[in-house]
């Protein structure tokens, strides 16, 4: 399942409409299914305000999204939600991404309830434990409350309620941000293994390009609404064209770089 | 080098149910020396900043521990002593600089305000040059401005302004570059560098991340649900470390093959009370033994290096 972004812009305007923003400026690229994409960029550039445009949570000023060669964003509403829902979105924050008044189990069989309405009883509960083995939760644990669970747990368990949309296509906004240093190597290489298992696609946003840079096939580097640089990662790590992408390499830390530093130094 | 500050047995703990939060933990810091304090969130890097401060959060009670600055002890007692030394001999710097400002006041007004409560010189120009020193670019437009109308590195770098204003001997500064972009934080990490060799003044830098600690300090220590769990130089840390814990984590920094595994330690770190009686890395560690869950390591000096472990490590990582 392809995903081709054509000439997106966003422009926020103020309810007066006195003060307008432009988040977008006309951001074109696309995605081979099964591909790991990598948008960095700081805050502010646009990159969560992209992932929302391509998860259908909001509208492009104009432009189009296409899945497969389908309009998606610029449709109403109504008629989108009939169809199916290729494209889930990952969080940042996964301590504000589930209901905290609802067991895990509930959380994930909400969702299936949704998108496979003929699965009851013991298949739906069947399918539950499935998707929480899958990110690596014991069904012994379903049937606890979020706040009982570590932050690492957490963003598994909405992996897995974002998985239970059956997608094609995943928008991981920051999925690793929140996360503690040890903890996030885990989840990166969980993403890793879910991506191979059901050939998903991925679009990796974060401002960290260390990562990005690990995960994706290509990257996109964003500054103020646009695309700065967009190629396959060994071009855009290797070969560098813009000054604001030589500038995110140089911030990446660098344990070769901290060997010189210490050696130089004696 | 004389010693600035030591801490020495600082325990803390919930004064509730009195959950152990930080369990006896124990350092130095000598006369213009940086030292950073990796760990993870619940680790207890915060509090243990904070109470040299006395500074320590409702709920949260100081068991036992005796910090001492310069030759005398401060503590929570001793209120005048502490007022003494809290701003003119040692500076703090917050996560988020938006919560530390005031936003009600032009940032001028504020570090005026700071100086005129330490009896620091609060001329107009004192300020803009502290100002222009870390480097804003227009300091009389920043000096009449409100914390909103300023990007969140501006506004870390006026409270660097502040809190260098009254020439402390020491700056604590707690993850003042979590909340910012990486361009950003390369610039402050550079800032704060910078004004540390030109004051002279000792540096206690507090992180999660062991990558942004190394390009900063001399020493390193690692703490681990509540505990010290390794101390060393950044070059000894890094080559050849010594506990388990600190060894995962610089593991996880290693260059892997592009979309090959990434080293990680499994499990989540667990909360300080439940481990007090046992090493609190005993469930993630691939050295551990029945000794580690029986039985609490002490920190063991080694030259002029410390760790607490049973079993560790051997072999040089990189």
């Amino acid at each position: 399942m392809k995903l081709e972004v054509r000439n997106v812009t966003k422009i926020y305007q103020s309810n007066s409409k006195e003060r307008t923003v432009q988040a977008l400026n006309g951001v074109s690229f696309s995605v081979e299914e099964g591909a790991i994409l990598g948008i960095v960029g700081e805050s502010g550039c646009g990159k969560s305000t992209l992932s929302r445009i391509i998860a259908g949570l909001e509208e492009p000023t104009s432009g189009e999204v296409l899945i497969s060669g389908e309009r998606r964003a610029g449709i109403p509403r109504f008629i989108r939600k009939s169809s199916k829902r290729p494209i889930q979105l990952v969080f940042q924050d996964p301590y504000s991404s589930l209901n905290p008044r609802q067991t895990i189990f509930n959380a994930i069989e909400e969702v299936i309830r949704i998108y496979e309405p003929t699965l009851d009883g013991s298949a739906l509960e069947a399918r539950v434990f499935e998707l929480l083995s899958s990110v690596g939760i014991g069904k012994d644990l379903s049937h606890r409350y979020p706040h009982q669970f570590s932050g690492g747990q957490r963003q598994r368990i909405c992996i897995a309620r974002s998985l239970a949309a059956k997608p094609e296509i995943l928008v991981l906004d920051e999925p690793v941000s929140a996360l503690d240093v040890s903890v996030s190597a885990d989840i990166i290489n969980l993403l890793l293994d879910l991506q191979r298992e059901f050939n998903l696609t991925y679009i990796f946003v974060s401002h960290d390009l260390g990562i990005v840079k690990h995960v994706s096939d290509s990257i996109i580097v964003m500054l103020a609404g646009e695309i700065v640089e967009y190629g396959s990662w060994t071009e855009v790590m290797d070969t560098p064209k813009h000054e604001y992408t030589q500038r995110l390499i140089a911030a990446i830390p660098n344990l070769d770089k901290l060997k010189i530093k210490e050696s130089g130094e004696q | 080098m004389k010693t600035l500050l030591s801490v020495k047995n600082l325990t803390l703990s919930t004064t509730l149910d009195e959950k152990l939060l930080v369990d006896d933990v124990n350092f130095e810091i000598l006369e213009g020396e940086s030292v950073g304090i990796v760990g993870e969130s619940g680790s207890g890097k915060t509090l243990t900043a904070l109470s040299i401060l006395g500074l320590l959060p409702k709920g949260v009670s100081q068991n036992s521990g005796a910090v001492t600055f310069q030759g005398r002890l401060i503590s929570q007692a001793d209120k005048a002593a502490l007022q003494e030394v809290r701003g003119n001999r040692i500076s703090m710097i917050y996560q988020d600089p938006m919560t530390s400002l005031n936003p009600m006041m032009k940032i001028g007004k504020q570090i005026q305000e700071a100086a005129r409560a330490h009896g620091a010189n609060d001329d107009e120009s004192v300020v803009l040059k502290a100002l222009a020193d870390v480097g804003i670019p227009s300091p009389e437009t920043c000096f009449s401005s409100y914390p909103h109308e300023f990007s969140g590195g501006m506004r870390q770098r006026a409270m660097i302004a502040m809190s260098l204003l009254l020439q402390p001997n020491l700056l604590i500064a707690d993850e003042p570059t979590t909340a910012l972009d990486v361009t950003i934080q390369r610039q402050i990490l550079n800032l704060v560098n910078e004004q540390r060799q030109r004051n002279s003044m000792s540096l206690l830098w507090i992180s999660h991340d062991l990558s942004v600690v190394a390009e900063l300090v001399d020493k390193v220590i690692v703490m681990y649900a509540g505990r010290v769990a390794e101390v060393g130089t950044v070059k000894e840390i890094f080559e050849r470390p010594k506990h388990p814990y600190t060894a995962g984590l610089i593991g996880s920094l290693v260059k892997r093959k592009h979309q090959e595994k990434m080293i990680s330690i499994p499990g989540n770190p667990p909360k300080p009370w439940t481990v007090s009686t046992q090493c609190g890395f005993a469930d993630r560690c691939v050295n551990v033994t029945q000794k580690c869950r029986d039985s609490k390591p002490e920190l063991v000096q080694e030259g002029d290096r410390a760790y607490a472990c049973f079993h560790p490590m051997n072999e040089a990582l990189l």
